[in-house]
């Protein structure tokens, strides 16, 4: 039987690479980079970031769209895109595994995010009219902005999500994402990535041009671009700027082999690839740079030093904002930039499961969303109910979105260096190419960018892997129970939580690549 | 501390921005 899917295609040019920018562009560029970049040198950490890009995002990012489109050829699922690299055999089963479970797994956490930024912003619009909090202590703002955010996202205790309206929002974002991945990947994904770029460009820059236009935002902008040149001496600062790279351009998600590999051999790859990480780069360092750290220091200097993610932009961020003159709209503004980066990105996150589906089993796109619908919400339920301290979110974060994206970058470094050869590879990006790759790359490729590679994943394991594996043990936990501030209770329940992510993981790996060997023998003939 | 943007950090930040729009405009150039 035949796939009963009418053939995708990409419509334009343009809608590719937009698709791909879209794709990378995501809270990370506004959150993570600064946030990194502000704990690690200031200006200073530009110089490891740059070099991570010309050594580890270009060549990661163009290997991708070469493999992607060489596996085009046999098909559009993971499995059929590393079955033209790969024998029929363990790798090809594992690598396609996890090129299908990291993207679909990151969706189950990810859309979570995505409803606080829609719950934000409708309530900050909502509230458009009414004063903010100008003139109150900034400390107070800041610790009603934290209860607020403990509140809506069931940060407090387990189950407590279920009672905040987060969940209509949760509710709305999934059948969005569902409604966008079912029209298709022209009709679908393309159209919203016209509509959102320029919309995401628009809220960046009225943002841009209202922070700038603060009293004494030169403050803000030395905090974040001074450079403290001793930084350079720490190892962490290039292992984070090298991370930054991998994360904001989405290497590694086995999201953009399936995107080129509806890409033939009359299109271009190579400009089309450096265009999409280029345009990323210029959000992350024009808006992600300019907006949110030098806001944070005018108004919260020495009321915080808390630079993760969701600190700086779902507390930080809400309450200055409370401080400006018409600060609701400016954060409604905000939050709708957030949420834009985000669907952008949840929405291409669901694809490689669907061609999966589709292409090996030969599901309609109906059946094929049907099941990835219930699949992934039923996930997405436990991530919601065990929500204290947002924990069984940022285990799944730890082992899906860290630990299996640098394993499979790894892997197809790997084959492209290794296995396809970069020559035959820089031959291969040639055919309908407007920007040849220079020949240096070929070294680069080769030997670089894997060592670069397995030295971050190295220095990475040996900093957090201890720590996640003791916060799986009940006993540890219970026994260090006051370190973590909480109760012996408390800590044998998180330890349970985490324990059981981790083999949630673990079973689902196991059943896609159950699911991956009979995807092959179903379609042995493609390989033949 | 609230020294501003000093010059290192003009610079630092200039040539940033100056970096990723370059990049950008070249490519669409290239396009084009």
């Amino acid at each position: 039987m035949s796939n009963p899917n009418p053939k995708e295609r990409w419509s334009s040019r343009l809608g590719v690479i937009l698709v791909v920018a879209s794709c990378a562009i995501g809270l990370g560029n506004f959150l993570r980079f600064p946030g990194q970049a502000a704990k690690n040198g200031g200006g200073a950490f530009m110089i490891p970031y740059l070099v991570g890009f010309v050594f580890l995002g270009i060549p990661v990012c163009l290997s991708e769209w070469v493999m992607g489109r060489i596996g085009g050829k046999r098909g559009h699922s993971s499995r059929a895109i590393f079955s033209a690299f790969l024998p029929d055999g363990f790798a090809l089963r594992i690598s396609s595994a996890i090129a299908i479970i990291i993207p679909t797994l990151i969706y189950v956490y990810y859309v979570f995010i995505e409803s606080w930024c829609l719950a934000y912003a409708v309530d900050f619009f909502s509230r458009a009219g009414q004063a903010a909090h100008h003139g109150m202590d900034i400390k107070q703002v800041v610790a009603d902005s934290g209860l607020r955010f403990e509140t809506m996202t069931g940060a407090k205790a387990n189950g407590a999500a279920l009672g905040s309206s987060i969940i209509w929002f949760l509710i709305f974002c999934y059948l969005l994402n569902y409604f966008i991945v079912y029209r298709g990947i022209a009709k679908g994904l393309e159209k919203l990535a016209k509509i959102a770029a320029p919309i995401l460009f628009v809220c960046s820059s009225v943002l841009l041009f209202r922070v700038l236009s603060l009293d004494g935002i030169m403050n803000g902008l030395g905090k974040m671009w001074n450079p403290d040149w001793n930084a350079l001496a720490k190892a962490d600062v290039w292992v984070a700027a090298a991370g930054q790279i991998f994360f904001s351009l989405s290497v590694g998600f086995g999201i953009v082999l399936v995107f080129t590999s509806y890409l033939t051999e009359n299109d271009d790859v190579t400009l089309s690839g450096l265009t999409a990480a280029s345009l990323n780069e210029f959000v992350e360092i024009v808006f992600g740079g300019m907006i949110t750290i030098p806001v944070w220091f005018l108004f919260l200097a020495g009321s915080s030093s808390d630079f993760s993610t969701f600190s700086l932009g779902f507390t930080a961020l809400p309450a200055i904002f409370s401080q400006m003159p018409f600060g609701n709209i400016f954060a409604g503004i905000w939050f709708t930039t957030l949420f834009i980066a985000a669907i952008t990105s949840s929405v291409t996150m669901l694809q490689p499961a669907i061609n999966f589906l589709e292409e090996d089993f030969h599901l309609h796109r109906r059946y094929s969303s049907a099941i990835l619908f219930v699949f992934t919400a039923a996930l997405t339920a436990g991530i919601v109910y065990y929500s204290r301290d947002l924990l069984a979110l940022d285990y799944t974060d730890f082992w899906v979105g860290t630990m299996l994206i640098y394993i499979l970058a790894t892997i197809q470094v790997i084959i492209y260096g290794w296995v396809i050869g970069p020559k035959k590879g820089r031959e291969e990006s040639e055919k309908g190419a407007l920007w040849s790759i220079p020949k240096s790359f070929d070294f680069v490729i080769k030997y670089i960018t894997p060592v670069i590679l397995i030295l971050i994943l190295a220095v990475f394991i040996s900093q957090n892997l201890t720590e996640y594996i003791n916060k799986m043990s009940p006993e540890y936990m219970q026994m260090n129970a006051a370190k973590y501030k909480m109760t012996p209770a408390e800590a044998y329940e998180n330890a349970t939580v985490a324990r059981s992510v981790f083999f949630v993981i673990l079973a689902i790996l196991g059943m896609t690549f159950v699911l991956v060997h009979f995807g092959i023998k179903k379609n042995r003939s493609t390989y033949e | 501390m609230n020294e501003g943007l000093n010059p290192e950090g003009w610079v630092i930040m200039l040539t940033s921005i100056g970096i990723a729009t370059f990049l950008c405009i070249y490519c669409i150039r290239k396009f084009m």
